[in-house]
């Protein structure tokens, strides 16, 4: 698919566009920045936060962002003011602000999408028993909120009530490219390697000895990687052993480690950011592969729409018409590089909260 | 196809930072305009050249503010808040100490149920006040291309100020930072102008198993007692929030020993890589029976790689016998 590159717009994890043609984000030193398609970039409130995943913007112009490194959703005011909304949150990762003002936030690390009140901070809980939730988005009318999920490689959908009540998340879709059988240390060697046994208690991760820890009520097998540790003394391309298993290998941005597609059967996928244009199609990023993907309203799909020569492009959203960011192209950001990519999706996108 | 990341592993531990205490001797001369409207002791002649301790950084348990008077690579900075408190989170946990460098964890207390809001959750699995930033009256900071002046913005009690020189301040310049208190009392930091932090536009820092990691920067042109803080993170996206930190000597160039890159990859690796390279002096203060600080200095940030990943952006951009694969802007 065709798509254009505006450069110079500072790297972040995500961004909104504003009314007047600017792009609001998170600069890699907390600073809240605002840059258009000339280049320029100005400085808006600095150090706002440590770090920044999601951000989104409430119908009053506040920028509500996620911080994991606190933990914690904190909102900004036109006029810099800022608030911790609230904290306690296991990574919060994804954010998405409802038409009728409510916020909708990822829990990454608990496997939950809170409904956040932007105003007091209180929350309900949408949604839990996801893995790894990341990015969110809503339908076109405002009824159903998508999540994606960061590792599981899948999409779900809630349905949402005008009470606030929730269905429990269907499944959608899930990218099958690398479907496969799981290998004989299931698909969560981490966790599984702790059953039965208590915090403490020594553990044994496929190949690679470690302690069991608690995190969020679970335990996990704090072992060195068994995936690097058997690619230590290799190269890129070489085999490798894992118990009786054989891989390559091979380097996917994070370093040499021992990989055969077939041992991520339905877990593949690093799904990060996620939008929806105006006729209801669920558009997800896939982290590692620059790739992104669509599914139909009612789960056809994934279609691959665009991969992009970027191996993290976190987030994405539809111009608002103002500024050179046209309505129907989807615009993509780049984190490895300050620029973002504009793609001719053709339609627009849904109506945004602060529209 | 992208390999599973390794999940997160996190125990509840604290960590306490070292405290540098760094004497120095500053001269004392800028403060008379201020004197004259009753907001700073003028120091007499005999004065001149006055001992002073930089007291380094907060230890991470007591760190409830930090003031910013940066020269950033797109902007000047100058921004601060302090609490009433600490932010659990926000305590990392010293997991190994190789040379000048620490490897720290991120340790997610944990909850149940969640914390209300304006609480947050403790390593004790209670829920606490969510520490609010206290007004500390008016901020004045001296010693800049320009006087500052800033009072706390609502909601949020943060200073800031968006509308400064450029550049904010040169090297050996004496800093200032005076709060006169409100809501606690007033406290004094202090800091020194530093060369601007000019790293090559392809300055980078190669982490490799097994190997020295060098770490090199332009040496300073002028005697100033800063140092260069090293922040280096592998992992993202939550799975193993684990970084480097290290405490290095402004001579231009350091070699950090091959057990810092075994030690963070050792960790767990699974995003983007990504590190803040800064030259800077840091001064800290009680403020509320907790602790301030103030961060003078420059930071940068320099590209990172990881052993086995070169990026590129064209075929030339690779060595001899690779390719560019532009969909992962990886040589392979």
């Amino acid at each position: 698919m065709a798509y254009t590159t505006v450069n110079n717009i500072t790297s972040a994890e995500d961004f909104v566009f504003d009314l007047e043609g600017n792009v609001l984000s998170i600069d890699p030193q907390g600073n809240l920045v605002s840059s258009n398609q000339l280049g320029q970039t100005s400085l808006v409130v600095p150090g706002v936060v440590a770090d920044a995943a999601g951000m989104s913007m409430l119908p009053d112009g506040t920028i509500v962002v996620a911080s994991p490194a606190t933990g914690s959703l904190v909102t900004i005011t036109p006029e810099g003011g800022t608030t911790t909304l609230l904290s306690g949150i296991a990574y919060p990762n994804g954010v998405e602000v409802h038409r009728d003002g409510w916020i909708a936030v990822s829990e990454h690390d608990a496997g939950v999408v809170r409904r956040v009140d932007p105003k007091t901070g209180e929350f309900i809980i949408l949604a839990e028993g996801l893995w790894n939730p990341n990015g969110v988005s809503f339908s076109p009318d405002y009824s159903t909120l998508y999540v994606n999920s960061f590792g599981g490689g899948t999409v779900h959908s809630i349905a949402l009530t005008e009470t606030g009540a929730a269905s429990d998340p269907v499944l959608l879709g899930e990218l099958d490219e690398d479907s496969g059988t799981p290998p004989p240390w299931g698909n969560d060697p981490w966790l599984s390697s702790c059953d039965g046994l208590n915090s403490g208690d020594s553990c044994e991760l496929i190949d690679q000895a470690g302690t069991c820890v608690n995190w969020d009520g679970s335990l996990y097998c704090d072992a060195p990687d068994p995936f690097a540790a058997a690619c230590a003394s290799l190269s890129e391309g070489d085999s490798c052993t894992l118990l009786t298993e054989s891989g390559t290998c091979s380097d996917w941005g994070w370093g040499l480690m021992c990989d055969n597609a077939s041992w991520w059967g339905g877990e593949g996928g690093g799904l990060d950011g996620m939008a929806v244009d105006g006729c209801g199609n669920v558009y997800v990023t896939e982290f590692g592969t620059g790739k992104i993907w669509r599914w139909s309203a009612d789960g056809v799909g994934p279609d691959l729409v665009a991969e992009m020569p970027s191996y993290w492009i976190p987030n994405m959203d539809f111009g608002v018409g103002v500024g050179g960011w046209d309505t129907e192209r989807m615009w993509v950001i780049d984190r490895d590089t300050d620029q973002i990519f504009g793609l001719d999706i053709g339609v627009p996108g849904r109506p945004l909260a602060h529209q | 196809m992208s390999v599973k990341p390794p999940l997160v592993e996190r125990v509840k531990k604290r960590i306490r930072a070292p405290v540098f205490a760094v004497p120095l001797l500053v001269r004392c001369a800028c403060l008379c305009a201020l004197s004259l409207l009753g907001l700073v002791a003028c120091p007499s002649d005999d004065d001149d050249d006055v001992p002073i301790d930089l007291s380094g950084p907060c230890e991470l348990d007591s760190l409830a503010g930090r003031f910013r008077v940066e020269r950033q690579e797109q902007f000047p900075v100058i921004d601060g808040s302090v609490a009433n408190g600490v932010v659990p989170v926000t305590i990392l946990e010293e997991l190994e100490v190789v040379g000048p460098c620490k490897l720290l964890r991120r340790n997610n207390p944990f909850c149940d149920p969640a914390c209300e809001p304006n609480f947050t959750c403790d390593f004790d699995g209670s829920c606490i006040p969510f520490p609010e930033n206290q007004d500390v009256g008016t901020v004045t900071i001296t010693g800049l291309a320009e006087l500052v002046e800033m009072e706390p913005v609502e909601p949020g009690n943060r200073y800031f100020d968006t509308s400064l020189s450029d550049p904010l301040f040169q090297p050996e310049d004496e800093i200032v930072l005076e709060a006169a208190g409100e809501a606690l009392d007033g406290f004094r930091l202090e800091g020194i102008g530093s060369d601007v932090l000019e790293l090559a536009e392809d300055a980078t820092i190669l982490v490799e198993e097994g190997e020295i990691i060098l770490v090199e920067w332009p040496a300073p042109t002028t005697e100033v007692p800063a140092t260069i803080e090293l922040e280096l993170t592998i992992d993202q996206h939550g799975n193993s929030p684990v970084r480097i930190q290290c405490e290095l000597e402004d001579t231009g160039a350091a070699e950090l020993p091959a057990e810092v890159a075994d030690a963070l990859l050792n960790a767990g690796v699974s995003g983007f890589p990504n590190a803040v390279l800064s030259r800077r002096t840091v001064d800290s203060t009680s403020a509320g029976g907790l602790c301030v600080e103030l961060v003078v200095g420059s930071p940068r940030s320099p590209d990172v790689r990881v052993g086995g990943h070169t990026p590129c952006d064209e075929p030339d951009d690779c060595p001899d016998g690779l390719t560019c694969d532009l969909a992962i802007n990886t040589c392979i």
